[in-house]
């Protein structure tokens, strides 16, 4: 039996958003021939020709309220587009976290939401999720009739692009004029991110701190260290919430992306919010006391110990080694 | 005006994690309990805003008799009342979350809901959205700030990814799913403990007779802990050494 699956694409400005990719790459591992792209809203040429490789075929969907970016119009285009099509999947990027809850509210469904990866079996998909802030997985399994909502989590990928796929989407227009063109909540200012740090942007050595670090104390040993290395010192949001750290000082998805050659994390549990802005650091060490913490996915040194008691030490033997 | 804050109780984030025999689910029993951290948020914008407005706040909790701790924690630092919505045995699936919640809440007729964006253990980041789904609601998620505007909103904030933030206006009666860490939730004064064992405290059971007409919908199959990176040293033992293999290691990659 052919599958149709439903990919909602998201894009920005004139570009396609990298998770959608991400999506795409999922969608076509759900074993359907049949991807239909769905571009909601006036997007340029760029984004369909981006898009175009990934998927079997790509609609093109306008209607009143689209161009204002609302959530109503959106909702409503893909509760239509799920009754035209009728899809056995729904695929979504876990971005805004705003359309696939409301969209399986109306088709009374739970969303698999944020999925790493998925595993095909012969009882069908399996979707790998973080739980527990990522310290656990959970495999979960759609149940009953389809349509089954999925949102991606940025950088699952899994598959190459155009793997699986005949060759180049066929593309068509799809004017919904039953959207509303009035909605209830309107974007009053975007604002544009405040600058960030730039010279830990490029820093070569970053040592982040996170909540393991405990205290404003705790984050003045870290710079010590941090100066000792001669690296840049950063930290997770929940330090830079607490105002231990300065806001530009925060790694991750709301924050600056580093590639230094050695990321140190102290007390970094390693939510996906964080290890987003850090991942691609050439050698990531990664110092905490819960050997659940998913750092240690990422970690290329895992280091199973007590900040509190090492800490310290380590500042002793580095100080008694001598400068950099 | 009226506001509701919906609030869940969660394993402390320090405590262990420990997983059943059939790979299903995370003992809880016996082991501490917290505010998840997102609704920490949310309860203090709840606060604030009822501060503001001179209204009503009222906390919503589902779960096990236990989670009555929550609410009366949050009843101690000035919530008005409380809505238990007791649940016993597994945890129930995003969509039947926001049913019961819609129930408890529909005869309410909050301006204002607030909840998490997600929780601290299933992190489906959906019951919200779904909520306002139900109870026909207007919605703003991943909100870092929001106060009373114009024209009978609010004003919210959100922070997305890449540090963008946005500025939106949301007509009431409205909800907004709050950020972890936007808002630091006040302590609770001696006066708020001892006030806060006046304050009523309904408990509503939620039965499973009320999802007859909605069939489960996605089921967890298995829990793990996730596999360490293939080819990774790990450092563990005692301190002393510990630290003299750090330093070895820092020494290197520093200067490579």
């Amino acid at each position: 039996m052919s599958a149709t699956t439903l990919l909602i694409a998201e894009w920005r400005g004139s570009e396609l958003h990298p998770v959608t990719r991400d999506a795409a790459a999922l969608a076509r591992r759900l074993g359907g021939e049949r991807v239909v792209a769905v571009v909601l809203g006036p997007a340029p040429a760029a984004v369909t020709a981006a898009l175009a490789p990934l998927v079997s075929e790509i609609r093109l969907v306008d209607g009143p309220g689209l161009s204002l970016g609302s959530g109503e119009a959106a909702c409503h285009a893909c509760d239509e587009l799920i009754r035209r099509l009728r899809p056995d999947w729904v695929v979504i990027p876990g971005t805004g976290y705003d359309l696939a809850p409301r969209v399986a509210a109306r088709w009374r469904r739970s969303v698999i939401a944020n999925c790493a990866a998925v595993e095909t079996g012969v009882d069908g998909p399996t979707f790998i999720r973080s739980v527990y802030q990522g310290r656990l997985l959970a495999r979960v399994r759609p149940v009953g009739e389809p349509p089954h909502l999925v949102t991606v989590e940025p950088g699952a990928g899994g598959a190459a692009d155009g793997e699986g796929l005949a060759g180049q989407a066929v593309i068509e227009q799809l004017h919904l004029a039953s959207l509303p063109a009035e909605t209830a909540t309107s974007l009053e200012e975007p604002v544009t991110p405040h600058a960030r740090s730039s010279s830990l942007r490029d820093a070569g050595v970053v040592v982040a701190v996170g909540r393991g670090i405990r205290s404003q104390e705790g984050v003045e040993l870290a710079g010590r260290l941090a100066q000792l290395l001669g690296a840049e010192l950063a930290g997770s949001r929940p330090v830079c919430d607490e105002g231990w750290l300065p806001a530009d000082r925060q790694i991750g998805s709301s924050g600056v992306t580093v590639a230094p050659h050695l990321y140190l994390a102290l007390g970094v549990s390693g939510a996906i919010q964080h290890t987003m802005g850090m991942h691609q650091s050439r050698r990531i060490v990664a110092i905490n006391r819960d050997p659940n913490a998913p750092i240690f996915r990422i970690a290329d040194i895992a280091v199973i110990a007590d900040l509190g008691e090492i800490l310290p030490e380590l500042i002793r033997s580095l100080e008694q080694a001598g400068p950099a | 005006m009226k506001i509701a804050v919906c609030i869940k109780q969660v394993l402390d984030r320090d405590a262990p994690l420990l997983i059943d025999a059939a790979a299903r689910r995370v003992r809880e029993s016996d082991l501490p309990r917290a505010m998840s951290e997102a609704d920490r948020s949310a309860l203090e914008l709840g606060l604030s805003l009822k501060e503001a407005t001179n209204g009503e706040l009222l906390v919503v909790s589902l779960g096990e008799a236990g989670a009555v701790q929550v609410i009366r924690d949050a009843l101690a630092r000035g919530a008005d009342r409380g809505i238990l919505l007791q649940h016993e045995g597994d945890a129930l699936e995003p969509l039947h979350v926001a049913v019961a919640l819609a129930r408890g809440l529909g005869d309410e007729a909050c301006r204002c809901v607030l909840t998490g964006v997600q929780s601290d253990d299933g992190g489906h980041a959906q019951t919200g959205v779904m909520l306002a789904e139900l109870l026909g609601l207007a919605h703003t998620t991943m909100v870092v700030e929001a106060a009373h505007g114009e024209l009978d909103g609010l004003r919210a904030r959100r922070e997305l990814e890449g540090g963008a933030l946005q500025w939106w206006h949301v007509p009431m009666p409205c909800l907004l799913t709050v950020q972890a860490g936007a808002y630091r939730l006040r302590h609770a004064s001696i006066k708020g403990v001892m006030g806060a064992k006046k304050k009523p405290v309904a408990t509503v059971p939620v039965e499973e007779a009320m999802f007859t007409e909605l069939p489960r919908t996605i089921e967890t199959v298995a829990l793990t802990t996730p596999p360490a990176r293939e080819g990774a040293e790990r450092i563990d033992g005692a301190s002393a050494d510990v630290v003299s293999r750090l330093v070895a290691v820092l020494t290197e990659y520093r200067s490579a």
